[in-house]
C-alpha cells in the first residue's frame, strides 16, 4: 500500500511541476496587477524553443549522427546542455511575454484579449516553426534523455529514491523558486513595490514608482517561468519529444491554480500537487477497477477540470480572503492621470 | 542498369505523349488527420504518399492536421476544387465528409481509409487487418511476461480496438493460461502525457509488458525507462525503446497507394473494398498493409516461434480467430456454433464483445 | 517626446484611422509571413486574395466563407455583450457542445420525429442547452463570487467529456463506426442548402436574423446602453436600473443562447449526428472570442471581422491544396490582425502628440 502511495506521489510530482512553475510566474504577474491569459501559448513557444536548443546543442557535439537522430554512448545529454536549453526556453518565453507587455502596458490593450491572442499565437507559431520551418522537422527529431540530477543508483533508496533522487533538475528548482518568490514578495523592498503597483497603481505612480516598467518586468518573469514549464513538459516529463499542442490545457490549469491559492505561494504548492495527484490517480483507478461503469470512467477523465471549479467555489465563498490577497488593480490598464 | 532502362522508358513515353496534345499530370491529394511527424499513423501514410510521388506522370499534395468531422468537408473539397484526380482520406473520421464531397464531384475518385460506406460509385474504401499483428504480439507477450500481467493502453471502445484486444488475448492464453490483461481506456488516439501516465500506472500495478493501441511513442519511452518490454504501434518504434521494444505492428500503405494511383493515371480505376492483412490475399501472396517491424529483445526460440506464426498467418495456414472461440460468458461464438472454421469478416467488423478470459467490461 | 492626450471629441477618423492602420499592419505582416513560408510568395498571396475566382466553382468557396463566418459571428456577438460589461465568458465552446447535445437529446426524447416541423424544437432545445451550460458559471459568479472566466473555461472540458460519454454510452450509434458517434438524425431534420452543393444553407440565414436582433438590443435599447456604460463605470449602471448581478445573468444567458443555437444549427446542417468531442468541436467557440475583439465588440465590426477571417481561413486551405503552403498562415494572419487591432485601439481614445507638453493646446482640446 505504501508502495502505491509513493508511486502516486512520484507520478504526481512529474505532473505537478509544470503547473507549479507556470503558476509561480503568473502569481508574480498578477500580484503586480496584470492578468496574462497567454500562459498556454508561452508554454508552447518556450517548450519548442527549449527542444530546438537541446537538439542543436546535442547534434552539434554529436559523434554519431544517423539521419536526424543522434546516438550517444550514454544515451543522455549532459547537464550543461540541458541547462542551456532551459535558459533558451526561459528567454523565448520572456520574449513572447514582452509582446503581451508592450500591447497591454504601452498600447493599453485589453489584458484578456491580448492574453487570449498570445495563446492563439503560441499555438500557431509553434505549429509552423516546429514543422519544417528551420530545415529540420522537429516533430520527427529525436533527442537523448535528460540526465538525472543524482547518481543513478541513488534511486534505489527507499522512499527518498523515487521521490527525490530520481527526479529531474527542474523539480527541486520549482521548490526553490517558490521559496524565492515568497521571500521576494513578502520580505524585500522590491517585492513591496510590486505589490504596491498591483494594489493601487495611481498611488504607486504618485509615490514615484515606475508602474509600467515594474509590470513589464513581472510580465517577462512570468513568461520565463511559463517557458520553463513548457520545456519541462516537452523535454523532461516523458522523454524529449516535440508534438504540436503538447501542453493540452496545462497553462489554463496553472491560471486556475492562482485563484485556488488566493494569490499565496504556499497554497500554490498545495494546489499544484492536489492537481498532480488527481491527474496521477485517474489511470491507476482505471487499471485497478477494470469493471468500472462508463459514467464513472468519464467522470474520472473530467475530474481534473471539475475539481478546480468546485475548489474555486469553496474558496470564493469567503470573500474576505479574496479581498485581502487579491491585487486590487488586477486587469486594469494603467493610464496616468493628467 | 535498371535506372538507365527506366530513364530510356520515360524518355520514350514522354516522346510518345509529346506527339499528342499535352497530357496533364495526374494529381493525387492526401488528407491527413495529424502531422507526418507523429511517427505513427500519419507518418506511415506520408511514406505511402512519397512512393506515389516517385511515379511518372503523378504529383501529390498533402493537407496535414485536418480535423475529423465537418471541417474535413472543406479540406477535401479544396483538393477537388484545385484539380486533383484522386483523393485519399486517411482516417475513419473522414467517412461522411468523403462521401458528401464525392457526391458533388463525380468525375473525381475518392479513397477512404478504414471506412465502410461507399455511397457513390467513385468512392473506394480500404483497411488493414491489424489484428493479425496482435496475434503475433499475444504469443510474444505470453512468453515474455514474468508477472503474468499485461498492460493494454486502449483508445476508444470501438470494434477496431476490441478486435485487437481479443486477437491478442486469444493467442496469449494458448501459450500461457495464467496471463491476465489490464486495460486502460484513455479516450484519445494521441495525447503523449496521458498515454505515458497510463503506461506508468499499469507498470506500477505490476504489468511487465505494455501493449498500446494509441499513436504516440510515449508508452514505449516509459517502458524503456522502467526497464520492461513493450510493443510499438503504427510505425517502427524500436528507436524509442532500444531495450524495451519487442516488435511493432507497422502500417504499410505503399503498395496499395501505388497500385491505385497508377490505376487512376491509366484510367483503370474502379470502385473496390480492400481489406489486406500481412499479405494481399491472405494466402501468402504479395506483402499487404501490415508488416511486423524489428523483432528484438527476446530469446531466439520466442522470436523463431513468433516469426513462424507470422508466416502461418501470412500464407493462410492459420486464422487469427480459429474456432472454437468462446465469449466472455462462456458461450460459443455464433460463427463457431454455425460450423464456420473461424470467425467471419462480418463478425469481426462489428465486434463489440470480449472473449473468454478477459476480466473486464467494455465501457459502453 | 511622445505623449498621449485623451480625446474629447470622437469623430469619424477617431474610429477609422486605427482600423485602417491595423489593416495595413496585418497586410504587411501577413505578406512577410507568406514570404517566409512560401516558395512563390507573390503568386500565392494573389491566390489567397482571389481564390473564389480561381477555383473550379466560385459558389462553393463563397458558401464556405458564409457558413464559417455565420457560426463565428453569432457566437462573437453573443460574447461581446458580456465583454462590454466586463463579464468574461470564454467557454462558448462548451455551450456550443451542450447546445448540440440538448438538441439531439430533444430528438431522442420526442421519439425521433421524422418531420421538418420538429426542426424549430431542436433549435430551441439547442438554445436552452447553451443557456443551461452558461448559467453554471453565471450562478457561481453571482452566488459564490467565483471567477467566471476560469469556471466557464473549465466547463468546456467537462462538456467535451459529456459529449464523449453520450456518444460512447446511451446514444451510441453504429457499432461498426471507427469513432464514438450517435446514429444520424432523420434527413428531414437536416438544414438544407440554399444553393445546391454549397455550404450556404438556411442556418446561415437563421444566424444572420439572430445577429440582427441582438444588434438592435445592444445598440438601441436601455439594456444595451446600460451594458455599454457598465464597461467604464459600474456605478453608472445602477442609475440605468440594472444591478451588476442582472448584468452577469443577462450576459451569460445571451452568450449561452447564441452558442447553443450555433451548436444546434451545426448538428443539423453539418454533421447530422453527435460525434466524440475531438472530432466534433473544432475550436469555433474560441475563435469567436478573437472575432469579438477583432470587431471591437461592435456588432457591425464583428460581422466584418468574421467575414474577413473566414475568407482568409478558407483561402489558406485553398492555397495549401493548390501549392502546398502550410495553412498555419491563416492562424498567424488572424493573430496579427488581433494584435494590430488591440495595439491600435488606444488611438481612438487618445491623440498622439509629438513634442514638448504645450499647456495652451491641451487646454483648448
Amino acid at each position: 500500500m505504501s508502495d502505491l502511495v509513493i508511486q502516486i506521489l512520484a507520478a504526481s510530482m512529474l505532473l505537478a511541476t509544470p503547473l507549479l512553475l507556470a503558476a509561480i510566474g503568473e502569481l508574480v504577474v498578477e500580484k503586480s496587477g496584470v492578468i496574462n491569459l497567454g500562459v498556454e501559448g508561452m508554454m508552447l513557444i518556450g517548450g519548442l524553443a527549449g527542444f530546438i536548443a537541446l537538439y542543436q546543442l546535442q547534434t552539434s557535439t554529436c559523434t554519431m549522427l544517423i539521419g536526424d537522430v543522434c546516438f550517444t554512448a550514454e544515451n543522455s545529454v549532459n547537464q550543461f546542455q540541458y541547462i542551456g536549453s532551459l535558459v533558451v526556453a526561459a528567454l523565448v518565453g520572456a520574449m513572447a511575454a514582452a509582446l503581451f507587455g508592450f500591447l497591454t502596458q504601452y498600447f493599453r490593450a485589453n489584458h484578456i484579449a491580448a492574453g487570449l491572442g498570445l495563446t492563439v499565437l503560441g499555438a500557431g507559431l509553434s505549429n509552423s516553426l516546429g514543422g519544417n520551418f528551420f530545415g529540420v522537422d522537429y516533430t520527427a527529431a529525436i533527442v537523448a534523455s535528460v540526465p538525472p540530477l543524482f547518481p543513478e543508483n541513488w534511486s534505489e533508496v527507499p522512499v527518498l529514491g523515487p521521490l527525490l533522487f530520481s527526479q529531474n533538475l527542474l523539480v527541486p528548482f520549482s521548490f526553490l523558486m517558490l521559496v524565492a518568490v515568497w521571500f521576494f514578495l513578502n520580505r524585500t523592498r522590491a517585492g513591496l513595490v510590486v505589490r504596491a503597483v498591483g494594489e493601487n497603481h495611481h498611488s504607486a505612480y504618485a509615490l514615484g514608482y515606475p508602474v509600467i516598467l515594474v509590470r513589464m518586468m513581472t510580465i517577462m518573469f512570468g513568461g520565463a517561468m511559463a517557458g520553463l514549464a513548457g520545456a519541462f513538459i516537452v523535454i523532461a516529463q516523458i522523454a524529449p519529444k516535440w508534438t504540436e499542442g503538447i501542453t493540452v490545457g496545462k497553462g489554463w490549469l496553472a491560471l486556475a491554480l492562482i485563484l485556488f491559492a488566493t494569490w499565496r505561494p504556499g497554497r500554490v504548492l498545495l494546489g499544484a500537487y492536489l492537481f498532480g495527484i488527481v491527474l496521477a490517480l485517474e489511470p491507476r483507478l482505471k487499471a485497478i477497477f477494470s469493471n468500472m461503469s462508463l459514467e464513472i470512467s468519464y467522470f474520472l477523465t473530467a475530474l481534473p477540470y471539475i475539481v478546480p471549479v468546485v475548489v474555486l467555489v469553496l474558496i470564493s465563498r469567503n470573500p474576505v480572503m479574496i479581498r485581502r490577497n487579491a491585487p486590487a488593480s488586477l486587469g486594469q490598464s494603467f493610464e496616468p492621470r493628467s | 542498369m535498371n535506372r538507365v532502362i527506366t530513364l530510356l522508358a520515360s524518355a520514350l513515353t514522354f516522346g510518345a505523349f509529346a506527339a499528342f496534345p499535352a497530357q496533364a499530370e495526374t494529381k493525387v491529394g492526401f488528407v491527413y488527420v495529424g502531422p507526418p511527424g507523429d511517427l505513427g499513423w500519419t507518418y506511415r501514410h506520408d511514406i505511402g504518399r512519397q512512393a506515389v510521388e516517385a511515379l511518372d506522370g503523378i504529383s501529390t499534395t498533402a493537407l496535414e492536421n485536418v480535423p475529423e468531422g465537418p471541417e474535413a468537408v472543406e479540406a477535401i473539397t479544396q483538393l477537388a476544387e484545385t484539380g486533383h484526380d484522386l483523393i485519399f482520406t486517411t482516417s475513419f473520421g473522414f467517412m461522411d465528409a468523403t462521401n458528401e464531397v464525392a457526391g458533388s464531384y463525380p468525375d473525381i475518385k475518392f479513397e477512404h481509409a478504414t471506412g465502410y460506406i461507399r455511397a457513390h460509385p467513385n468512392v473506394t474504401t480500404f483497411s488493414a487487418r491489424f489484428y493479425e499483428g496482435r496475434v503475433v504480439e499475444g504469443l510474444i507477450a505470453a512468453h515474455m511476461t514474468e508477472s503474468n500481467k499485461i498492460g493494454y493502453i486502449a483508445s476508444f471502445p470501438i470494434p477496431e480496438v476490441i478486435r485487437g484486444i481479443n486477437a491478442f488475448m486469444l493467442e496469449a492464453k494458448q501459450h500461457n493460461p495464467d496471463v491476465e490483461v489490464e486495460i486502460v481506456w484513455v479516450f484519445t488516439w494521441f495525447d503523449p502525457a496521458k498515454e505515458a501516465a497510463a503506461a506508468q500506472a499499469l507498470i506500477d500495478n505490476g504489468a511487465d509488458v505494455i501493449v498500446q493501441h494509441t499513436d504516440s511513442p510515449a508508452a514505449m519511452q516509459i517502458a524503456e525507462n522502467a526497464g520492461i518490454k513493450a510493443f510499438g504501434q503504427a510505425s517502427d518504434m524500436s528507436r524509442f525503446g532500444p531495450t524495451a521494444h519487442l516488435v511493432s505492428i507497422v502500417d504499410d500503405w505503399d503498395s496499395y497507394y501505388v497500385d491505385r494511383a497508377i490505376a487512376a493515371r491509366d484510367g483503370t480505376w474502379e470502385q473496390q473494398d480492400t481489406w489486406w492483412g500481412l499479405t494481399k490475399d491472405g494466402m501468402g501472396g504479395e506483402t499487404g498493409m501490415v508488416v511486423m517491424g524489428s523483432y528484438g529483445n527476446m530469446p531466439d526460440n520466442v522470436m523463431a516461434d513468433a516469426k513462424a506464426l507470422e508466416a502461418a498467418l501470412a500464407n493462410g495456414e492459420r486464422h487469427s480467430f480459429p474456432c472454437p472461440v468462446y465469449m466472455q460468458d462462456g458461450a460459443l461464438a455464433d460463427d463457431c456454433a454455425a460450423g464456420e472454421a473461424h470467425l467471419t469478416d462480418g463478425t469481426l467488423v462489428g465486434m463489440n464483445w470480449y472473449i473468454q478470459g478477459i476480466d473486464a467490461t467494455i465501457p459502453q | 517626446m511622445i505623449r498621449l492626450i485623451p480625446r474629447t471629441q470622437f469623430g469619424f477618423w477617431a474610429t477609422a484611422f486605427p482600423l485602417i492602420l491595423a489593416l495595413s499592419i496585418t497586410v504587411v505582416v501577413g505578406f512577410l509571413v507568406m514570404v517566409a513560408m512560401s516558395e512563390q510568395p507573390l503568386s500565392d498571396t494573389w491566390t489567397l486574395l482571389t481564390f473564389p475566382w480561381q477555383a473550379r466553382t466560385a459558389s462553393v468557396q463563397w458558401g464556405f466563407v458564409l457558413q464559417k463566418s455565420s457560426y463565428l459571428a453569432i457566437m462573437a456577438v453573443g460574447l461581446s455583450i458580456g465583454y462590454r460589461a466586463n463579464v468574461w465568458n470564454i467557454g462558448a465552446e462548451g455551450q456550443f457542445a451542450f447546445g448540440s447535445i440538448l438538441a439531439f437529446g430533444a430528438y431522442v426524447l420526442f421519439g425521433m420525429p421524422d418531420t421538418v416541423w420538429f426542426l424549430p424544437v431542436m433549435l430551441l432545445f439547442g438554445v436552452l442547452g447553451g443557456v443551461a451550460w452558461a448559467l453554471i458559471p453565471a450562478a457561481l459568479r453571482v452566488w459564490a463570487n467565483t471567477n467566471e472566466l476560469l469556471t466557464s473555461l473549465m466547463l468546456v472540458y467537462v462538456a467535451a467529456n459529456v459529449l464523449n460519454y453520450v456518444t460512447t454510452g446511451p446514444w451510441k450509434g453504429d457499432p461498426k463506426a471507427g469513432q464514438a458517434e450517435s446514429d444520424p438524425i432523420h434527413e428531414s431534420l437536416r438544414i438544407a442548402s440554399i444553393i445546391e452543393r454549397t455550404d450556404f444553407h438556411w442556418g446561415v440565414i437563421i444566424s444572420a436574423g439572430a445577429i440582427l436582433v441582438l444588434a438592435c438590443v445592444v445598440l438601441f435599447t436601455t439594456f444595451g446602453y446600460s451594458l455599454r456604460v457598465a464597461q467604464n463605470t459600474p456605478r453608472a449602471q445602477k442609475f440605468a436600473g440594472f444591478s451588476p448581478q442582472m448584468t452577469v445573468w443577462m450576459s451569460f444567458v445571451l452568450s449561452g443562447a447564441t452558442a447553443g443555437l450555433a451548436g444546434a444549427i451545426f448538428l443539423s446542417a453539418e454533421t447530422g449526428k453527435l460525434i466524440q468531442s475531438e472530432n466534433y468541436l473544432n475550436g469555433l467557440g474560441f475563435t469567436a472570442i478573437v472575432i469579438a475583439f477583432l470587431g471591437r465588440l461592435h456588432p457591425i465590426g464583428i460581422v466584418a471581422a468574421a467575414l474577413l477571417i473566414s475568407y482568409v481561413n478558407v483561402g489558406a486551405t485553398y492555397v495549401q491544396s493548390a501549392s502546398q503552403v502550410d495553412d498555419s498562415v491563416a492562424e498567424l494572419v488572424q493573430v496579427t490582425a488581433l494584435f494590430a487591432v488591440l495595439g491600435t485601439a488606444f488611438l481612438s481614445r487618445y491623440r498622439v502628440v509629438f513634442g514638448r507638453p504645450d499647456l495652451s493646446t491641451e487646454g483648448a482640446a
